[in-house]
């Protein structure tokens, strides 16, 4: 199935999940929320906010492979270490060179927030494509929290009989309105004339989109940042003239000539 | 910028190339960022209703950020290569000027034999 690997939680129920959420669609569709369910209020906003009944959101969700994103966040880490490789090869080449007098200073006064710019400056190329990086593996961690609540859900609807009175629920579409076969289970009391299937389903769909919803609400961490950083010469500008000026004669001493091989 | 494992034989020349090949590698990887967005089914934005907004702004910040990164990326190719075009004039002046020394030196000797 896409989008699921075997240390996925998710991955080893999925197919019992998505029948039990197929149950609950189907008693929603033909009932509607039990308005006996005491959250039933709750459980209208919530199908309100997703747009859709919890097997529909579930097969949207079970779709999306995390492994795909964090995929994304290696390569772009990567890019990153693919900077750092650079930013140090330039560096020992900078800080070899053989150069000195005023032309020097002044290439030094534009080279460095240039070299900072790409790595070891207040922010540099390399934190903003860690920022990136690290982004893409917490909207992959955001991914797997939401994988998790389906676990969670299902473990609960497992533990407090839902599961077991839903059971007998007939989901064949041509069925008509679902009249269980064997109701099991005695957990959950008959309301206002509605009977358990009923209040399960709603139970179980309040539960499955409360429990996804939050994990959906949830930022992921470390935000990122998303404009392109500036560039600031460190003398409004005035280094890369500098650097222009050392071609003119006037820069040229003797002295330098003979640091500098033509 | 730290001086670590300085190479005392590094030219003008040198540097200028060494900028010129970051640069590229830069342009290189400016190219390949926007390739890092799985798109938006990936990220789940197909799906309806809340889970598909929050799946869309994700993957719309995503997809800004590379963005960004690759403008900074450009960016700093540019510069780059400003910079190493520079530094081949100065090595270039330095050397036209050196060779005017020598022609001078040899005429005053020239001159005074």
């Amino acid at each position: 199935v896409t989008g699921l690997r075997a240390t996925d939680p998710l991955s080893r129920v999925v197919t019992e999940v998505s029948d039990l959420l197929g149950r609950i669609d189907h008693v929603l569709v033909h009932y509607g929320v039990c308005t006996g369910y005491p959250d039933h209020p709750r459980l209208l906003a919530a199908l309100r906010d997703f747009g859709a009944l919890p097997g529909d959101v579930f097969a949207h969700l079970r779709e999306v492979d995390p492994a795909s994103l964090s995929g994304a966040a290696v390569d772009v880490g990567e890019v990153r270490d693919g900077y750092r490789r650079l930013a140090d090869r330039l560096d020992r080449t900078a800080g070899g060179l053989y150069w000195g007098g005023p032309a020097r200073e002044a290439f030094n006064g534009y080279w460095a927030p240039l070299a900072g710019y790409l790595s070891g400056g207040p922010v540099s190329m390399v934190d903003t494509i860690a920022a990136t990086a690290q982004r893409g593996e917490a909207i992959a961690a955001w991914w797997y929290g939401i994988r998790g609540a389906v676990v969670t859900f299902f473990r609960a609807v497992m533990a407090n009989g839902i599961a077991v009175v839903l059971r007998g629920v007939e989901v064949d579409p041509h069925a008509g309105a679902p009249v269980p076969t064997e109701v099991l289970g005695p957990e959950l009391p008959e309301i206002d004339g509605f009977d358990r299937v009923g209040l399960a389903a709603s139970h179980g769909a309040d539960l499955f989109l409360g429990a996804v919803g939050a994990a959906v609400r949830a930022e992921p961490a470390r935000p990122v940042p998303v404009g392109e950083l500036p560039y600031r010469d460190g003398g409004g500008g005035r280094g890369r003239d500098r650097v222009a000026g050392a071609t003119g004669d006037a820069w040229v001493s003797v002295g330098e000539l003979d640091a500098v091989d033509g | 910028m730290t001086n670590r494992n300085r190479n005392p034989e590094t030219s003008l020349l040198d540097l200028a190339g060494e900028v010129a090949a970051t640069a590229s590698a830069l342009r290189d990887a400016a190219g390949t960022l926007p390739g890092l967005d799985p798109g938006g089914y990936a990220f789940g934005a197909s799906a309806p209703g809340l889970l598909g907004r929050r799946c869309a702004a994700l993957h719309q910040e995503w997809v800004a950020a590379l963005a960004a990164r690759a403008a900074e990326a450009n960016g700093q190719a540019d510069r780059l290569d400003e910079t190493a075009r520079r530094l081949r004039a100065v090595a270039t002046n330095y050397a036209g000027a050196d060779r005017a020394v020598q022609a001078a030196a040899r005429r005053i000797r020239a001159d005074r034999s």
